[in-house]
């Protein structure tokens, strides 16, 4: 009798199943694939801003997972090391388009320096009152509006809990440039989270 | 405010500023209005942000989505496969004709070499000082001329 038919996938833990894809279970590793693909591609979406490439990021991310299972030795969850290799992948391709486009007016005035201090600090929260789904929703609104290179570091701090020497050697860059692109993202995202809030209201 | 300062606020926010920094923007924080207001601007966004990501799901069903990646483990497992069949049965044929030509060639000089063969003519043609003997073999088609 094949394995498969004795083996309970969707009521297995991910470690179990990730033991099991090791020797082969593809099955082992589809459930896998499954229990873990909207978070993945998720991590892509909001990383690219593109559906078809956070599509296509996420399906080679799982490819790469299968070819370096052996690799995973349980130091992290399966789901820390699938997310890892995603946004590596995804840096991999920012990097790439940034050889091919110029970089954007708003990264070079930031570049240049001072421009988050010219952003008006606000008081109020702008997502007070509202509905989860709907913060939600204006905070992936303003993250959209955000360059490629602001939003990668919000990402890996706020959402994968990097710290700034890790950030900074996973994109290449000091760290007094994570911080600046921290700093900046930030006011930019409440500068861009109240102006959301006022067309609301108006 | 200085853009140094507004740095050492977040970091401070972030648990990433040096310990010999801490008392003295924790000061600046207590004193300064206008620090104070970034501070918390900083630190109601970083709240905000943390506890709603947002969240997206993929539109493919289960089951076209495994397949593609399938198929794409499929096609790398190929191209990192070893070297075509054809070169390796290549290498077999090399490994067997290599030896056998030269068999047949050994046997093909002696059986030469042997005046008493039926159609087998040997004469010498060369001057002295050098020898030469011809063979020609009607039989086989062929004439090897040895020169001493």
């Amino acid at each position: 009798m094949p394995v498969s038919l004795k083996r309970d996938y969707p009521e297995t833990a991910d470690d179990v199943l990730v033991g099991w894809a090791q020797s082969g279970d593809t099955e082992a590793f589809e459930q896998l694939v499954f229990r873990h693909r909207d978070k993945i591609y998720a991590r892509a979406l909001m990383m690219m801003r593109n559906e078809e490439e956070a599509v296509d990021l996420s399906q080679e991310a799982w490819v790469k997972a299968w070819q370096r299972l052996h690799q995973f030795h349980g130091e992290s969850s399966f789901a820390t090391w699938m997310t890892r290799i995603v946004i590596n992948l995804c840096l991999d391709q920012i990097r790439r388009q940034k050889k091919t486009r110029a970089e954007s007016i708003e990264q070079l005035e930031e570049d240049a320096g001072g421009v988050e201090r010219q952003m008006p600090v606000e008081y109020t929260n702008p997502t007070e009152g509202l509905e989860k789904t709907e913060v939600r929703r204006r905070i992936d609104e303003a993250m959209s509006k955000l360059t490629a290179a602001h939003r990668t570091v919000l990402v890996l701090h706020e959402f994968e809990g990097l710290q700034y020497k890790e950030i900074a050697d996973k994109i290449g860059i000091s760290i007094g440039t994570v911080m600046s692109r921290l700093f900046y993202a930030r006011r930019r995202l409440a500068t861009l989270l109240h102006g959301l809030r006022r067309e609301r209201i108006e | 405010m200085k853009m140094e300062t507004c740095l050492e606020l977040q970091a401070h926010l972030d648990g990433e500023l040096p310990p010999g920094r801490r008392d003295a923007i924790q000061a600046l924080c207590a004193q300064d209005a206008e620090a104070q207001a970034l501070y918390q601007s900083l630190k109601t966004l970083r709240e905000t942000v943390r506890d709603h990501e947002p969240e997206h799901r993929l539109s493919e069903s289960r089951e076209f989505y495994w397949s593609q990646i399938q198929r794409r483990i499929a096609s790398a497992e190929a191209q990192a496969a070893p070297a075509p069949r054809t070169l390796s049965a290549w290498s077999q044929l090399f490994r067997w004709l290599v030896p056998l030509g030269g068999l047949a060639a050994v046997a093909l000089i002696f059986t030469l070499k042997d005046p008493a063969r039926p159609g087998n003519v040997a004469f010498n043609t060369a001057p002295n000082p050098a020898t030469s003997v011809e063979y020609r073999s009607d039989a086989d088609g062929v004439t090897v001329h040895w020169i001493n």
